[in-house]
């Protein structure tokens, strides 16, 4: 804050240094006698430039060596006659008597020098704020609110985006985000909640969610948002997409992810992942993938707003009032392209649909896992296959875990609340049920330090597992330079038939691709950390 | 993130670099020769019309305490007289200005795009001080209705000391024509 505090003021002052531009006021003069002209100007060291204005219209221009007698005006100039056509360029005598009005002009003094001055600054200042930003990741881009676990590490990827379907206030939801943090009880832990993107977010609840579950055991969340402590781990023997064998990439998480590109025909094509576990003993068993999307959905999100161009909040006013519209634009993308479908193999070598898993957004994993009432062991393997669309998933890691049991999580509300370093009364500690309709807002650059206090746990040899469970929805800034996007009759093409559009759109798609994902983290992270695969 | 976070910056550098634009004044030279120039200064009025506003530019002819004659833009260029009752505004410039940072404003606008959440301080910043930077390059060739007073107006024009003898507005353009 106080950087920013410090950056603008000297902008600021800049900017005051910029409007003080002088401004010459007086440089020129007219006299109508030659005794006036002289008086005024025979104690000047320099004599000003001259004009004499004759009386027929023409006019005689001097540099600035002139002299005048009691007679004539002398000096190399140009005449020009009452047209202005040059007429002649030489030493003039022009008689006193036929100049109706002089005119003197002294030199002005630029303030180019000042303006190239400005400048070097204005670009200096910005280049070292260009590499505040890429040394400080969470000051660049993002979006929706990205939740960190405060351990002072600047480089930390979100641990989760919290209501990214939710861009109008009708689709608001609740959303409960795995962390992948465990902690143990009556301790005081502390999450960053950004506002990293030109948004505007409407925070309604950020309450923790806790389990409390034994060491050695760990807990993940269903699509349901189910809670599940889960034990062994079932070994990836083989997993095989259509580039090869990616075990290595699926076996841990270590963001290290596979992904696919879209197909080059259409945006809506399926694929399919096959992999085989060594499960001997299964009795209760879920899959847990970690994963999160590409860019495609967020494309596609962008897009309709830029169709909707300077209409944008008429639309956005209409669909809050028109339930079927708001219902169809909730699950648009979803029901055109689908989320994870989950197989298993059976004895028969049919495969049996075990459910799926849909989590949108590209900037934090996804952690959730989905029991299996299907699999069938076969040879002391479990085959499961994944059917997914083409270039919108990237898989971190996939396991195959034992559920130990369904569980109930504790919830705990925030217990103190920072707002850009300073501690605020938030509606978010608030405890009636009543006013928990009450919203934060968060506005761009926006940083909330939330510290919860996790209650004691009495059985020794147990700590709380750690989700985040938040509500609310976010308003997207549309930029001016989208309005030109505006195109209702794509928009309306897009709402009624996404699957048309999504194919009308492969072509324009596939050209930033490749490197969305490359350029949308480099605009985030520190060269250090330029993209998951990085770290 | 998507498509448009990734063209953004493209759009945003085009805008910027027509937003860092400055308008062209017709007319006369760079501040080191405006003396030279046996023209009147560029005149830009809003006259009151009977109905709507008019915006006249053109070239400051003479002025008096009663009105000014500006020979026009139009095409063909004519001579017009206006009351100075009926000027609502003018801004009159007395040389173009010939520097020109269009592209330095334009590029240093567009690189606070790598400037995170401070953009949103940043850029419109960058855009008030660099316009006013390219403002600045005209403002100070230029004078409006409120730093020049109309009494003084004719110290600009083409004929400070009024139209020449004998020769009358009818004439004048025609002669002017030729």
């Amino acid at each position: 804050m106080k950087k920013s505090v410090y950056i603008s003021g000297s902008i600021l002052i800049l900017f005051a240094l910029a409007c003080g531009f002088a401004k010459d006021y007086n440089f020129r003069n007219v006299y109508y006698s030659h005794n006036e002209l002289i008086h005024q100007t025979s104690r000047l060291q320099t004599l000003p430039y001259l004009k004499a204005h004759h009386k027929d219209g023409s006019v005689y221009i001097f540099e600035d060596k002139w002299e005048t007698d009691s007679v004539n005006l002398s000096g190399f100039g140009t005449y020009y006659d009452f047209k202005r056509t040059a007429v002649s360029e030489k030493l003039q005598v022009v008689p006193l008597d036929s100049i109706a009005l002089f005119e003197t002009n002294r030199k002005i003094e630029s303030n180019k020098d000042k303006r190239v001055k400005m400048l070097s600054v204005m670009t200096a200042v910005d280049v070292v704020l260009g590499i505040i930003c890429l040394t400080s990741p969470k000051t660049c881009f993002g979006s929706c609110p990205t939740f960190y676990f405060d351990d002072g590490n600047p480089n930390r990827l979100a641990d989760a985006e919290s209501f990214s379907n939710a861009i109008a206030p009708s689709m608001e939801y609740n959303d409960v985000d795995d962390l992948r943090y465990s902690g143990f009880g009556d301790k005081i832990v502390t999450f960053n909640m950004l506002n990293e993107a030109l948004e505007t977010h409407v925070v309604k609840k950020t309450d923790l969610a806790i389990v409390s579950k034994p060491l050695a055991f760990d807990v993940f969340i269903s699509p349901e948002e189910k809670f599940y402590v889960t034990s062994a781990n079932y070994r990836l023997i083989n997993a095989s997409a259509s580039e090869g064998d990616i075990t290595k990439v699926l076996e841990f998480s270590d963001m290290k992810e596979r992904f696919s590109f879209a197909d080059n025909k259409t945006l809506v094509k399926k694929e399919e992942i096959l992999m085989t576990f060594d499960a001997k003993d299964l009795q209760n068993t879920g899959l847990k993938l970690s994963f999160r999307q590409t860019m495609m959905t967020t494309y596609a999100l962008y897009s309709a707003i830029g169709y909707m161009g300077d209409e944008v909040a008429d639309i956005f006013a209409k669909l809050e009032v028109s339930k079927d519209k708001n219902e169809n634009l909730k699950t648009l993308l979803y029901n055109a392209l689908g989320g994870i479908e989950v197989f298993s193999q059976q004895n028969d070598l049919t495969w049996k649909y075990e459910g799926e898993m849909y989590e949108t957004g590209p900037i934090a994993q996804n952690h959730e896992i989905l029991p299996l009432k299907h699999l069938q062991n076969i040879n002391g393997t479990i085959k499961i296959k994944l059917v997914l669309n083409k270039g919108l998933w990237r898989l971190d890691q996939a396991a195959l875990l034992e559920i130990e049991q369904e569980t109930k999580p504790i919830y705990v509300q925030p217990l103190k609340v920072f707002k850009n370093g300073a501690e605020i009364k938030s509606v978010l500690t608030l405890k009636e049920k009543g006013e928990r309709n009450q919203c934060e807002l968060s506005m761009p650059g926006d940083a909330f330090k939330i510290q919860y206090s996790l209650p004691e746990i009495k059985n020794k040899g147990y700590n709380y597992q750690v989700f985040l469970d938040a509500k609310g929805y976010y308003i997207e800034w549309m930029r001016a330079s989208w309005l030109k996007d505006k195109d209702l009759l794509a928009l309306k093409r897009m709402l009624e038939n996404p699957v048309t559009w999504l194919n009308g759109e492969t072509s324009n798609y596939k050209k930033y691709e490749a490197d969305m994902e490359k350029q949308f983290w480099e605009s985030k992270w520190t060269k250090n950390n330029t993209s998951y695969e990085s770290l | 993130m998507n498509r448009s976070k990734i063209i953004i910056p493209f759009y945003v550098l085009g805008v910027l670099l027509l937003a860092s634009c400055t308008k062209k004044v017709p007319i006369v030279y760079g501040v080191d020769h405006y003396h030279q120039s046996p023209n009147g200064s560029f005149i830009k009025a809003k006259i009151k019309g009977r109905q709507e506003k008019i915006n006249v530019s053109g070239e400051l002819i003479a002025a008096d305490d009663k009105k000014i004659i500006v020979y026009t833009l139009d095409n063909p260029r004519i001579l017009q007289p206006y009351a100075l009752r009926d000027i609502l505004s003018y801004e009159i410039y007395y040389a173009k200005g010939v520097e020109n940072y269009n592209i330095e404003t334009g590029l240093i606008n567009a690189s606070t795009l790598t400037h995170g959440w401070f953009l949103v301080l940043t850029l419109p910043i960058n855009l008030i001080v660099n316009g006013s930077i390219n403002e600045s390059v005209n403002k100070e060739l230029r004078f409006n209705s409120k730093e020049l007073s109309a009494d003084r107006l004719f110290k600009y024009a083409r004929y400070p000391n009024g139209l020449p003898r004998g020769i009358d507005l009818s004439n004048l353009n025609k002669l002017l024509e030729n």
